[in-house]
């Protein structure tokens, strides 16, 4: 029954054609991604023939409707009706959080993600503020389960939830002009992919070559809501490199790939 | 096919707005004013989400092909040049009505008296790609427009589409040319101050948060839109800074939201805003007003007007009419 208090859903037109529907505090973070995935997916189900749009947020879903479709009461009392009964459901039959985190909307195992964590950006630096040498933060962040929040900011670039306390840093103060496309990177409580190269403000651990967005696929984005990801690293970590050495290594193993890929 | 031979800024790819693609971190895009992009497509007779161009100042076209057209949304001289038997002939027109094409004409836009930006509807809309279905396209998100995402540049050369006109009456597109008298320019000004556009906002998301100074500031002040403003926000100048308040995570951000930044300089998101945003929002500017918003020069002030939801979606179906 808490459960049931604590889901708080506030539905109301935001805009003359959007309905912005806000879900109140949760247990964690993964659980009420997942819920407002499903809610998403389940609003859907019952309205698909109204809607323009559904955008999942971190903390409502912004439900954009097609104006000749709009019925202003019957939709908000619908929309309302819906969520609440989706959010008692589910929070009647799960009552094992744990189970809800791993199943995932996607209906997909555990991805595996390859991550060159060269030196050219963060590692060392983000190594220093945990006080951790690179190889147990390499290892600490590849044992970590993420969970896809969603896809924002730009086409294809994942929210991922599941990083522990400490490895929770501010952005950067200035942020950078170039961030490579695939950049793995760190910001407050989240892990992010960057797509493709963009400005940005977050601590770059690694760039990884796995697509998170082709225009030409029938699914654009390579991840929705609930997906799980795990990082492993490129080539083997060599515990002792001193970074003079790596600057040696990092030009040949970049332009060998660049052969290769030519 | 039509070419644009010249044009002094970028000429965008415009309809209503991509489908499903929130999720996937895509913007929604679509027209800056919506009011003009719909009369562009009712002159021609057609429907009112067929693709059409975005202008911001002069330009120039050759018709490779006959065709007719409507241009909307603020006040440009248009030229059109034909040549018949040899003869070259020069007219201009006013914007709202339909202008019809033949294969050789060259038409231009000249600088705008009025307004910022201004719709070209072509009957039968543009033939690009779909993507999320919609003909827009986004430079940064690398795909719609013209391919990749590009917009129309000097010497760029497109196809159009099929004229698929809405009418069963079997009326010309030319005959609705005289029936545009009725449609009043949107950017006109309105009560209040005088010669100050108010421009409605609903107040919601973080409304409540902000202190009771910052929403006095908001809503007291002359504010100019800047001219670093663009497709995917208009950042307006305030004299006065409008105290903001710390949110931490991003949200989704619907059109016209109000983000008041650190610096306390309001942005309203346009079409082409990105998915989420992490400043907080002070409001939402519906449609109806956007359209008038877009249009304003960075010397023509405005204020914020508060209004209901209620009132915003009364104001929104009377516009549609």
């Amino acid at each position: 029954m808490t459960h049931l208090v604590k889901q708080k859903i506030v539905v109301q037109w935001v805009t003359p054609t959007t309905l912005h529907c806000e879900f109140g505090e949760l247990d964690c973070t993964v659980n009420k991604a997942l819920l407002i995935g499903r809610c998403r997916l389940y609003l859907y189900e019952h309205m698909a023939i109204k809607l323009a749009d559904i955008v999942p947020g971190f903390n409502e879903l912004l439900v954009q409707f097609i104006p000749s479709e709009i019925d202003y009461f019957a939709d908000l009392h619908q929309v309302e009706r819906l969520l609440k009964q989706y959010a008692m459901d589910s929070s009647a039959t799960t009552s094992n959080t744990a189970s809800v985190s791993t199943q995932g909307t996607g209906k997909r195992g555990i991805t595996h993600i390859p991550v060159d964590f060269g030196m050219d950006y963060d590692l060392v630096d983000v190594a220093q503020r945990l006080t951790l040498s690179r190889t147990d933060l390499i290892a600490q962040f590849c044992a970590i389960e993420f969970s896809v929040i969603l896809n924002g900011f730009m086409p294809g670039f994942i929210y991922l939830s599941g990083l522990p306390d400490k490895f929770h840093l501010p952005r950067l103060a200035t942020p950078r002009l170039k961030v490579p496309a695939g950049a793995v990177a760190i910001a407050d409580a989240y892990c992010g992919i960057y797509p493709q190269c963009s400005p940005g403000g977050w601590h770059i651990l690694g760039v990884t070559e796995h697509v998170l967005f082709d225009i030409e696929r029938s699914t654009p984005a390579s991840f929705v809501t609930g997906d799980i990801i795990q990082f492993y690293p490129l080539t083997p970590v060599m515990p002792v490199i001193t970074p003079i050495l790596t600057a040696k290594i990092a030009p040949k193993i970049t332009s060998s790939k660049e052969a290769s890929s030519d | 096919m039509i070419e644009c031979t010249l044009t002094q800024y970028p000429i965008f790819i415009i309809d209503g707005g991509r489908r499903h693609a929130g999720a996937s971190g895509v913007s929604e895009s679509g027209p800056m004013d919506r009011t003009a992009f719909r009369l562009a497509n009712q002159l021609l007779h057609q429907d009112v989400y067929t693709s059409a161009l975005e202008v911001m100042g002069e330009c120039r076209f050759v018709a490779h092909t006959s065709m007719s057209i409507a241009i909307t949304g603020g006040n440009a001289t248009i030229t059109l040049a034909t040549t018949l038997n040899n003869t070259l002939s020069t007219c201009s027109y006013k914007p709202d009505q339909v202008i019809n094409l033949i294969a050789g004409d060259k038409f231009s836009i000249g600088r705008l008296q009025q307004g910022m930006r201004l719709v070209v509807g072509i009957a039968g809309g543009i033939d690009v790609p779909l993507f999320f279905d919609s003909r827009c396209g986004i430079m940064r998100e690398k795909f719609g427009g013209l391919g990749q995402g590009k917009p129309i540049l000097s010497g760029d050369r497109f196809a159009i589409g099929c004229y698929q006109p809405v009418s069963h009456e079997g009326e010309m597109p030319s005959d609705y040319s005289n029936q545009s008298s009725e449609y009043q320019p949107i950017i006109s000004p309105s009560t209040g101050i005088a010669g100050v556009t108010e421009i409605d906002f609903v107040p919601n998301y973080q409304h409540a948060q902000f202190s009771l100074y910052a929403r006095y500031l908001f809503t007291s002040q002359l504010m100019q839109v800047s001219q670093q403003s663009n497709r995917m926000g208009l950042r307006i100048h305030s004299n006065q800074a409008i105290p903001s308040i710390v949110k931490h995570e991003s949200q989704a951000l619907a059109l016209g939201v109000v983000q008041i930044p650190p610096n306390g300089q309001p942005i309203v998101m346009g079409p082409d805003r990105q998915t989420h945003g992490g400043y907080p929002v002070i409001g939402t500017v519906p449609e109806y007003a956007l359209d008038k918003l877009v249009q304003l020069t960075p010397n023509e002030s405005f204020t914020f007007v508060p209004v209901n939801i209620e009132m915003a979606i009364a104001k929104y179906w009377m516009n549609l009419r």
